[in-house]
This record gives structure tokens, sequence and C-alpha cells, in this order.
């Protein structure tokens, strides 16, 4: 059950102090990675997981191995490819035997049985691999010759994809790629980043980290995840900003109409306000504002709209599109004719 | 209330105040810029159709105000919910959702943060309101401006008549009060002029023209027959004033000549029949028994000359009074003027005195006296050049001429873009309406034929005749 009271200052500074430390150790092992460490906690604070895409080599696994260290979380990672069956990932069982002499069927627990599960190139597995992970990555828990079996909790999918290279791929389908929080996208660095990785880094060693979080302190940071408020008007925002994706919708812009075929499904709502809220206990506050929302809405969504002919040809991506979306849709909700406006928002 | 509210809700309701208010505002204009044109339209359709009526006008303007107030009604009754302004304030101050939360929860605990929070500026571009207001108030204004000529495009253009009307109805009332028209004859011309005011149309002015000229002429007939009948009865009130005083001044032992002049001044004041016609004297019945009986005192005489003075004065009056409204001619008065002038009585008193008892005709005498002549002695001989012509066979019809109008109460009418025609002939200068009608009448225009008539006057010609044929 959870506390509806408003957090007080003195609940929320320990957590936000937390939340910064691990955003200081991340930075501190992977250089010029703000944004996408900050996106990453919030992922992860939001229970959700987290689809990294990007090129080779851009620090992917290392940061998912940081993650694993500084939150002292059981890490595994298994490398997909287009041979892996669904029992190399969940487990299997085999024949043994006991002690009595007899022979029976022992379950073999898989590696997704951990708390950071790292799909390194997910979409080089075929298909069947791939939805084999879907109860787990939505029930957190694996169905093997109808025995459940719960996966360890906390429990986080983080997965990477290369962009290119796409010949023998199979792209994630829409249903799992939907059980994604984030998809986040793993851009290179410049010049002064790798000036400072090479510098510092020998042979890309990551350093070790020199504070890490324990599972109380983890398990509070949950708890009060649960406490951050959120307003009506901002859920409200929410609820609107995903009816904003579908065509047709009333709010919809001229290019959602233009370029979208299927837009974002509920679970991006409840996405966006868990997100939001892990964004505000980032940032601090025990309310969920605006803000939040803008922040995490573009990853949350760019996985999430189907686009259609048209958007190729019109080199236009999801991550246009919810940009325009954003920059379109009022958050208040006023309803404001066009000729009058609110300032610009105070710097 | 929590402390973060206290903090943000005065914001929070001016906030929302100003909002309102910026939104009625914006409204109402748009509504007064739409109501203003339709205002417009209907006052140009009014007046393209007739006469326009000033109080539609006036009952337009009003309907603002009900207008406005609807506006920010309605304005009212949509106006943004409570959350969205909070949620406005919130965005913009940079509350991270704790004014929105503030609403739900108790955020006392937070009441630091935000406690520097601002109104957020709204921004009305009120160009095109403003704009569309304007366009419509000049719109209306300029179906006000338009002239009658331009806006006008019915059957029925107004033909205005009103200073005309107006000066006929004052001549109506003048020769009423002068008791020269009876009330209920002027009630009747009065009813006929507003009857012609109302009915008068730029479409068939001569109808109107020639109903007026009736209406004038017949007011100048009156005063015109009014006139002469004072300037006659002047006359004879003179020549009985100079009797009278003639009487006054002979000798006293002319008994029998005083006799006689009181004789011919009862003929006279017989003459003057004072007690008849359109100026009806105003001397005591008694007095003027006693004058036409020829039996006078002195005191009754003097008495009579005060009244005979008096009414000669009135009856100048009177003239004056149809001179001042144009119904007669200004000679009339000098002539007025001319017969009440009385003739020398000490002269008549000393001729009649040295001509002893027997003068032939003391009205003769009076008429010679101070108007020279050849004096061949007692009695004039009229002066006859040759015979007199005969007037059998030739008709004459007496012909008032018109006044002469005066310039300065002219009214422009309209201004031609040709250059005005001299009349080089010495005919006689033409006015009125009436002018260049036929002598037969029918028609108050003279109409020039065109080239452009032509054709309907060959229609004309070759209509078929319903007449009988010429028997031979």
């Amino acid at each position: 059950m959870t506390d509806s009271t408003l957090l007080r200052p003195d609940e929320l500074r320990p957590a936000t102090e937390l939340t910064q430390k691990i955003l200081a150790q991340l930075d501190r092992a992977l250089l010029g990675r703000t944004e996408l460490h900050r996106l990453v906690l919030v992922g992860i604070l939001a229970r959700g997981h987290i689809l990294l895409e990007g090129l080779p080599g851009l620090g992917k696994t290392a940061l998912v191995k940081t993650i694993g260290r500084i939150l002292q979380l059981e890490f595994k990672r298994v490398q997909f490819t287009p041979d892996l069956m669904p029992g190399d990932v969940l487990g299997s069982h085999i024949l043994q035997e006991t002690t009595a002499g007899k022979r029976e069927l022992i379950f073999q627990p898989g590696p997704i049985f951990t708390n950071i599960l790292l799909a390194d190139e997910i979409n080089r597995a075929s298909p069947k691999t791939q939805s084999a992970m879907l109860e787990t990555m939505q029930e957190g828990a694996v169905t093997l010759l109808g025995v459940t079996r719960p996966v360890p909790q906390p429990f986080f999918v983080l997965a990477s994809q290369n962009p290119i290279e796409l010949e023998g791929t199979y792209p994630l389908p829409e249903a799992q790629l939907d059980r994604f929080l984030f998809r986040l996208l793993v851009n290179s660095v410049n010049a002064d980043v790798l000036h400072g990785i090479i510098s510092d880094r020998r042979r890309g060693e990551l350093p070790e980290p020199d504070w890490q979080l324990s599972r109380d302190q983890l398990k509070s940071l949950f708890r009060l995840m649960d406490r951050i408020f959120l307003a009506t008007a901002v859920a409200r925002y929410i609820a609107r900003l995903v009816a904003a994706t579908h065509r047709g919708a009333n709010e919809a812009t001229e290019t959602v109409n233009k370029y979208i075929t299927y837009g974002a499904s509920p679970r991006a709502a409840i996405a966006i306000a868990e997100a939001a809220r892990a964004h505000a206990l980032i940032a601090g506050r025990p309310t969920v504002g605006f803000e939040d929302v803008k922040a995490v809405a573009p990853s949350v969504l760019n996985h999430r709209l189907i686009l259609n002919y048209q958007a190729r040809f019109d080199q236009m991506d999801t991550t246009k599109l919810t940009a325009d979306l954003l920059a379109r849709l009022d958050e208040t909700g006023l309803k404001l004719p066009a000729d009058v406006r609110l300032e610009d928002i105070k710097a | 209330m929590s402390p973060v509210d206290s903090i943000h809700e005065p914001a929070l309701a001016r906030f929302a105040r100003q909002l309102h208010t910026l939104l009625g505002l914006r409204t109402a204009l748009r509504w007064a810029a739409w109501w203003l044109l339709a205002l417009g339209v209907v006052v140009l359709v009014a007046r393209m159709l007739g006469p326009f009526d000033l109080l539609l006008l006036w009952i337009g303007l009003i309907g603002l105000v009900p207008l406005t107030l609807t506006a920010g009604f309605v304005e009212w009754q949509r106006r943004p919910s409570l959350a969205a302004v909070r949620a406005a304030f919130d965005r913009y101050n940079h509350c991270g959702g704790l004014v929105m939360a503030a609403a739900q929860t108790d955020t006392s605990a937070w009441s630091e943060s935000g406690a520097t929070a601002q109104l957020p500026p709204l921004r009305w571009d009120s160009r095109r309101t403003l704009g569309l207001f304007a366009a419509a108030a000049l719109f209306l204004a300029g179906t006000l401006l338009i002239p009658d000529r331009f806006a006008s495009l019915s059957a029925a253009q107004p033909l205005d008549i009103g200073k005309q009307a107006e000066e006929l109805r004052a001549q109506i009332q003048g020769l009423e009060d002068e008791k020269i028209l009876k009330e209920e004859k002027a009630v009747e011309w009065k009813q006929d002029l507003a009857k012609v005011g109302k009915e008068a149309s730029g479409t068939d002015p001569a109808k109107t023209w020639e109903a007026l000229d009736h209406l004038k002429q017949s007011a100048g007939d009156l005063a015109r027959q009014a006139a002469e009948e004072a300037i006659a009865k002047t006359a004879q009130l003179a020549k009985a004033e100079a009797l009278g005083q003639t009487t006054g001044l002979l000798p006293e032992k002319s008994e029998a000549l005083a006799g006689k002049l009181m004789q011919e001044l009862a003929a006279l004041i017989n003459a003057a029949k004072l007690d008849e016609g359109l100026f009806k004297g105003q001397i005591p019945p008694e007095l003027l028994e006693a004058a036409k009986k020829g039996a006078l005192d002195p005191a009754q005489l003097k008495e009579l000359l005060r009244q005979l003075q008096m009414n000669k004065q009135q009856l100048a009056d009177a003239l004056q009074h149809l001179n001042e409204l144009k119904l007669i001619d200004p000679a009339k008065l000098g002539e007025c003027k001319k017969a009440g002038q009385c003739p020398n009585p000490e002269g008549l008193a000393a001729f009649l005195a040295e001509q002893g008892e027997n003068p032939e005709s003391l009205a003769e005498l009076m008429e010679m006296l101070g108007n020279g002549g050849v004096n061949r002695g007692p009695g004039a001989a009229p002066m006859t050049w040759q015979d007199p012509s005969s007037e059998d066979g030739a008709r004459f019809k007496e012909q008032v001429l018109p006044v002469k109008p005066n310039l300065k109460d002219s009214q422009l009418s309209g201004v031609s873009r040709s250059t005005p025609e001299v009349n080089k002939g010495n005919s006689p200068g033409v006015t009125g309406a009436l002018s260049g009608s036929a002598a037969g009448g029918g028609s108050a225009q003279a109409q020039l034929l065109l080239p452009r008539h032509k054709s309907a006057v060959q229609r004309y010609f070759k209509r078929e005749t319903t007449l009988p044929p010429p028997t031979k």
C-alpha cells in the first residue's frame, strides 16, 4: 500500500542524493554520457526494460556492467545469435539421476534468472527466442512445462541492438518492443570525450566504482518512487499526449495524421507516468511536472510509433515526430484561441 | 488551505481574472465587429429601399450593450478550468507540479518552493480583431455617409421639398392669421400640403412640383386679391380722411358747405364698404352708421378720423405681412402706401371756401388736388388722343406675373457639367416649375426631345388610333 501524503523535503533529499551518487559513478565510468545515464537510471527506478540502440563500441555493454556493479545486482549477459534457442535463455529441464537411482527432469535455470540481463544484439536471435522473454519481461516469471518460476527482483532486461548490418537479423516484433520502457539511442561522443577515454583508460578498462548502492537503499528508492505525486493535470497531459499519437485523434498534429499508421499503446502512457515520476525523484521534486513528462516522453514513444511509407519518403522518423508533437501540444489544456497565448516560459 | 495555496491562490485568482477578462474582451470585440457589419448592411438596405429612420441606427447601437454582456457571459461559461489555469501557472514558474498538486494534496512542506512565483504574461495578437472592428465601424459610417442619390435604388426615391413646403405652410398660416383665408380652408390646404410632402417622389418630381405650384398660386391669388382690396379700401379711407379733415378746417360760416362735405364723406364711407370683403373694418357700428348718414358731430368726426387712420394702418400692416411672406409684390406695398397718402386738406379747405357752395364734385376735386395736370379752371377735361379701341373680338386673359425670386433664398438643385446657354433673344425670363408647360395644362415639365427619344416618338405616331375615320 502506498502512502498518499506528499514526500517531505527531509524524506526526498536523501533519496535524491543517492540518485546523484549513482549518476556520478556512471559519469565517472563512462565519459560524456550524462543524459544517457540519467535516462537509464530513470528506467531502472521505473522498473522498466531498456533497449539500447547504437553502433558497436559505444559502451552499451560497459554501461550495463557498470550499473550492475553500482547497484550490486546480479548481472548476466547473453549474446543473441540466430541459433540461440529459448532454452538457452530461459533454462531447460535436464534428465538427471537421483540419489535413489531414479531419473527425473531437473530444471536448470537459464541466464534470465538474474537481476540484470544484458541481451546483447537482441535482434540477431530468432523471433522464437526473442518471444521467449515476453512473459518474463512483463510478469517477472518463467513458465516451463506448466511450472511458473519467478525471476529475482528487481529484474531488468537491458538489450542492445545494432542499427546497421541488418542482414540476417530479426527486427523485434511490436509486442516485444512495447515491453521496453525506453529505447535509448547511444550516439557517438565528441573528440574531447574520446581524448579523455584514451588518456584515462588503459585498454578501455572501466574504473571500479568507489561507491555502491545497497539493496536496502535501492528498495527505499523504489518505495519513495511510489510516493512521487502525479497531479491530475499532468496525468491528463500524458493521456492527451499518447492519444494524440493516433491518426485522426482530436489533438493529433498534421505530421501525426500524415506519417503515423499506429500510435502508442496504453502501456506507453503508463511508462511515461512511471518514468516521469523517476525523473522527478532524480530532480529532487515530490511531484511530477510537465518538464519531467517532456524529458522522458521521446524515449518512451520513439519505438512505439509505427510509421507509414510516406514517412520513409520524407525521411521522417519517430524522434522528429515525437519532438513535433511535444512542441505543438499544449501541456496545460487551456485551449486558448490562436491569437491569445501565454508568454514564453520564464527562464 | 495549505500554505502553498495561501501563497499562490491570490495570484492564481488574479491570473484567472486576467484570462477571463481578456477572453471576454476579445469575444465581445469580435461579436461587436460582426454586429456592426450586420448593422451596416441593414442600414444600407434600408437606405436603398426608402427613407432611413435614425431610430434603426440607435436601436442597433444600443444593441451593442446586451451583445457585450452576452459575450462576457458566454466566455464566462466556457472559461478554462481552474486546473488548467493552475497548470499554466505551474508551467510558467517551473514549479514542477507543486501548484497543481496543491489542489489535491497538502504541499505545506514545500512552501518555500515557488515563493517567488509570478503571473504568466498573457499576449493577445489583437490586430486582426481590432482591424475587423475598425473595418466594421468604418463600413457602418460609410453606409450612413453615402449620399442618397447613390444609396437609394428604390422605385420611390425621396424628393426633398421641405424648404418649399415650410415656406408655403408659413404663407397659408399668414393668410389665416390675417383672416384672409378661412380656418377650414386653411386646414384643408395644410392637409393637401402634408399629403404632397408625403407623396413627394424623385422619380416623378413634376407631379410634386405641380401640386406645390397649385397651392402656391392659390395662396398668391388670394393674397393679391386681398392686396387689391386693401389698396382700394386704403384709397377710399384716405379720401374719407381728407374730407373729414377738410370739414374740420372749413370756416365757421360754411355750414352748408360742411353739410355737403359730410354728404360726400358719407358717400365715400359707403363706397369703401368697410364692413365687407376680405378686410373688414373695425369702426364701431354706431359711429359707422352715423358716418353713412352724414350726421356726425365734431366729436364723432374726430373719432371717425382716428378710426380711419387706425384701419388704414391695419391694412398697411396686413400688406406688409403678406409682402414678408412673399405673397405679394413689393410694388403693391408701395402702391398701398401711395394710396394711403392723404391729400392736402388745408388746400382743399381753402379752395372750397374760395369756390363757395357749388363745387360740382368734391370727389373729383380731391382726385385732382395735388396730382398736377393741366389747369383748365374749375372742372377737368378728359384728354383723349384718339377714339378708344374696341375690345370686340379680342380675348384678354389676365395673367399675374410671378413674384421676382430672391436669389439669396435659392436652393442648389444640381450642377450641370455643360456650359450654360445664354438666351440671346429678348424673350422674357420664365421661372417656376410650370414654365414651359402647355397653355392647356396637363404637363408641368417642358421636355426637351433628344435623339435618343426618337424611337419613342416614332412609336407614339405609329400607334393604332381609336379615333373614328374622318367623314367626308
